[in-house]
């Protein structure tokens, strides 16, 4: 079963401060969308994926892309016809289907999805969920706020082992020696609904279940909240200020470019 | 483990004169009925008092209402349920209809049956500060209360892991140290003391109760308390509550036996079904595994590893061992829906062995998960059952009234567990299978009912394993026992070699 979707390690990433790390997050994540410069995004791009590959591994600089690859193929494929400009490699008829303005724009799209794919899956990989309520809070984020965040983090891993329950279960309905037949396309999209109906119940069974296991839990008191966990003084200063000399010097090269 | 246990009963219903803590008085409640789905009385009148430092366990098969009643105690229903409850209850002499459950867990906390329903937080010590930090304590004090907590209950090595990482037994102790650490004077346990070992019993039962505390244990079969604890116990019948003390011994005895709160020993009432009497050694050989080794990815602690399993046609066998032993990944491997790292497994195709693979493993076994839910998924009862299948409306009536389903248009999202558990065993049973495996089914279910699933499921000239904690059932049923431990059988005990007090944990110690 999937516990969490934070993975222990030692990079320098992982003991980066964490309200640092919620910063650059999402800075830049607005960063990619201030820009249209492909050249800046690119290096956006390939500074998260140095990120990536240096704390993480190598293997870890495919995960982003594995994530949303079914996205990149409908923006490959739906880009080019609506943004109609520049040289024409392909038409038909009057209709423009890929020219160089599209083949830009989608390039800037998948870069751009991508990095901040890569930079989302960075953060959550290196940060521990209780790291990130405490920085959350630490950003008087509500902690309303923070235990949905928490709770859903808690639950998604939950839904995954859920769905696969169900699937296994899907599979073992056949009387034994019955003809194996070939299941078409949509045969299999059929089949899908109730696995996903079955998995909405259960989800929506655990809502009361999960409202009495905090009412039981104090949720809802008047008193005011106190707190256990506090932010700990987080290690490698020196690392932290070369991260912010690249957000610097990536704001100057964009403003340059 | 911390503090001396006791020699002397430290607990006697007898004492006298002792504070009120928890009176139910003329206590009644019914769900709300539903379309197509009538609800009965769920209990009318029950009358009970707590003292403090009673130790109070409530027996009932499941269904009988004790989860409700607990969470009635609590102020959880009907807030959350609809229906209507009567009668009134009274918490340190005050009552709490009008209390909201936060209000009232200072005086009374609740660990629920299933912990993953209960537990919240990513951290074991975030967890237990929950409660605390709502009431806003001092931080100091919750570190030192969080930390005696986890010690009282043997888990600090525990302090900073992912309550989903632990085993069932862990998480209802970090739920049990949740308790410990807010300290309510009443603490109700429902079902808790099951998958917990006996001296974790013993620890935690010594631990509440020196400290005074008055504790109602639900349970749907009588557990082992230790000889040096004394409990009052009532047993749930038929809507009503029943209390020991009030009852000739026999009289208790055969209400016990009656609503299936026991493993018959020398019991008159109940007898095993023909079809589980005959021993079952010589059927023709239906599966065997040689070398199988597995392994979770990025998991280290485990592996399994069978050297040599067979079944007969026929034949029971039960797998017993603790949680994260490996009785759940072997299910899943002869069920094809984990394959091995390498190894074997030949199955039994017309005359001949020979090596399964996945989707053959899949039509081959029918195996019962623990959960019912993962396993039904359609609207209605009728449904559930045809899945897949082309059923005659006689079989499918007849199926109902086998394992006593409450009809064919009812939706199975509004039957109770135990309801959709033998839903669940209809669904195999309509099946052609040559292996059944069942995985823990004695936990939602009585044992009368466990029983008939069983003999119901053996009728099918299949296999059957049984996967669960409880030694005495395994006992009971199966013709073989295997006892699994850190991905490996470490005995394996013939029905002939059973001895009757023998528990799970004096054949792990008399192997060691």
């Amino acid at each position: 079963m999937i516990t969490s979707t934070y993975q222990n390690g030692n990079s320098y990433i992982h003991k980066t401060d964490p309200r640092m790390k919620l910063f650059l997050l999402v800075f830049f994540t607005v960063s990619f969308f201030i820009t249209d410069s492909i050249s800046v995004t690119s290096l956006y791009f390939l500074f998260i994926m140095f990120l990536i590959g240096s704390s993480i591994g190598i293997k870890g600089m495919a995960a982003p892309v594995k994530t949303i690859y079914p996205l990149l193929i409908f923006v490959a494929l739906l880009t080019p016809p609506f943004h109609p400009g520049g040289t024409v490699y392909l038409r038909i008829g009057s209709h423009i289907l890929v020219s160089n303005n599209g083949i830009m724009e989608t390039l800037r799209l998948i870069i751009r999805f991508t990095g901040i794919t890569g930079i989302f899956f960075l953060f959550f990989r290196t940060t521990s969920i209780d790291d990130l309520i405490l920085s959350l809070r630490w950003f008087h984020v509500p902690f309303t706020i923070t235990l949905i965040l928490t709770i859903a983090i808690r639950y998604i891993p939950h839904m995954i082992y859920l769905y696969t329950s169900v699937t296994d279960a899907h599979k073992l309905r056949k009387n034994w020696n019955s003809k194996e037949e070939k299941i078409s396309f949509k045969t299999r999209i059929k089949n899908l609904f109730p696995v996903l109906v079955s998995v909405l119940i259960q989800s929506i069974k655990a809502i009361p279940t999960l409202a009495m296991s905090l009412e039981l839990k104090g949720f809802g008191s008047k008193r005011p909240r106190s707190r256990y966990m506090t932010i700990h003084q987080y290690y490698s200063f020196p690392l932290q200020l070369f991260l912010l000399s690249a957000i610097v010097l990536t704001v100057i090269l964009s403003a340059i470019l | 483990m911390t503090g001396e246990v006791h020699r002397e009963p430290i607990f006697s219903y007898t004492a006298g004169g002792m504070k009120e803590l928890l009176e139910l008085k003329q206590l009644s409640f019914k769900y709300p009925d539903y379309p197509g789905l009538e609800f009965p009385q769920l209990f009318s009148n029950i009358n009970l008092t707590l003292n403090k430092g009673d130790f109070r366990i409530v027996l009932g098969k499941p269904e009988s209402g004790k989860t409700t009643l607990s969470r009635i105690i609590t102020g959880l229903i009907p807030r959350y349920t609809g229906g209507v409850l009567t009668g009134s209850i009274l918490l340190n002499g005050k009552t709490t209809a009008e209390l909201k459950p936060y209000e009232l867990i200072e005086q009374a906390g609740t660990v629920f049956q299933n912990p993953d329903e209960q537990i919240i937080t990513t951290r074991c010590d975030t967890e237990i500060a929950f409660p605390m930090e709502s009431l806003g304590w001092e931080r100091t004090i919750m570190t030192k209360r969080i930390d005696a907590a986890l010690h009282d209950t043997d888990i600090s090595r525990l302090k900073t892991r992912n309550p989903a990482t632990l085993s069932g037994g862990e998480k209802k102790k970090l739920l049990i140290a949740s308790l410990f650490a807010l300290d309510p004077d009443v603490w109700i346990l429902d079902e808790t003391l099951e998958e917990l070992d006996p001296a974790s019993v013993q620890m935690i039962l010594t631990q509440i109760l020196q400290k005074e505390k008055t504790v109602l244990l639900l349970a749907s079969k009588n557990p082992k308390i230790p000889e040096n604890i004394q409990a009052l116990y009532s047993v749930f019948s038929e809507g009503e509550l029943f209390h020991r003390e009030n009852l000739p011994e026999h009289s208790y005895q055969e209400l016990l036996e009656q609503e299936g709160l026991v493993i018959p020993g020398n019991s008159t009432s109940f007898s095993l079904p023909v079809t589980l009497k005959k021993e079952n050694k010589n059927g023709e050989l239906l599966l065997q595994i040689r070398n199988v080794r597995y392994s979770y990815e990025g998991n280290r602690e485990f592996s399994l590893t069978i050297d040599n399993l067979s079944l007969h046609k026929g034949e029971i066998l039960s797998i017993v061992g603790e949680n994260g032993s490996g009785k759940s990944t072997l299910g899943k491997i002869l069920s094809g829906l984990i394959q091995p790292s390498s190894g074997d497994i030949s199955i039994r195709n017309g005359e001949y062995m020979q090596s399964a693979t996945a989707q053959a493993l899949n039509a081959f076994t029918g195996f019962l998960f623990q959960n019912p839910d993962s396993q039904i998924f359609l609207p209605t009862v009728k449904e559930e059952l045809s899945f897949n299948l082309d059923l005659d409306e006689h079989v499918l009536s007849d199926t109902i009234q086998l394992f006593s389903l409450p009809g064919k248009d009812v939706p199975p999202a509004l039957m109770s567990y135990g309801a959709r558990k033998r839903l669940q065993g209809a669904v195999y049973y309509l099946l052609a299978k040559r292996l059944y495996i069942i995985d823990e089914a004695d936990s939602g279910l009585s044992i009368n009912d466990y029983s008939n699933i069983i003999s119901l499921l053996k009728k099918k000239n299949a296999a059957l394993i049984i996967i669960t904690h409880n030694m005495e059932l395994s006992r009971f049923f199966s013709d073989r026992t295997y006892i699994m431990e850190r991905g490996a059988i470490i005995k394996t005990i013939e029905k002939n070699q059973f001895s009757r007090v023998q528990t799970y944990f004096d054949t792990i110690k008399g192997n060691q």
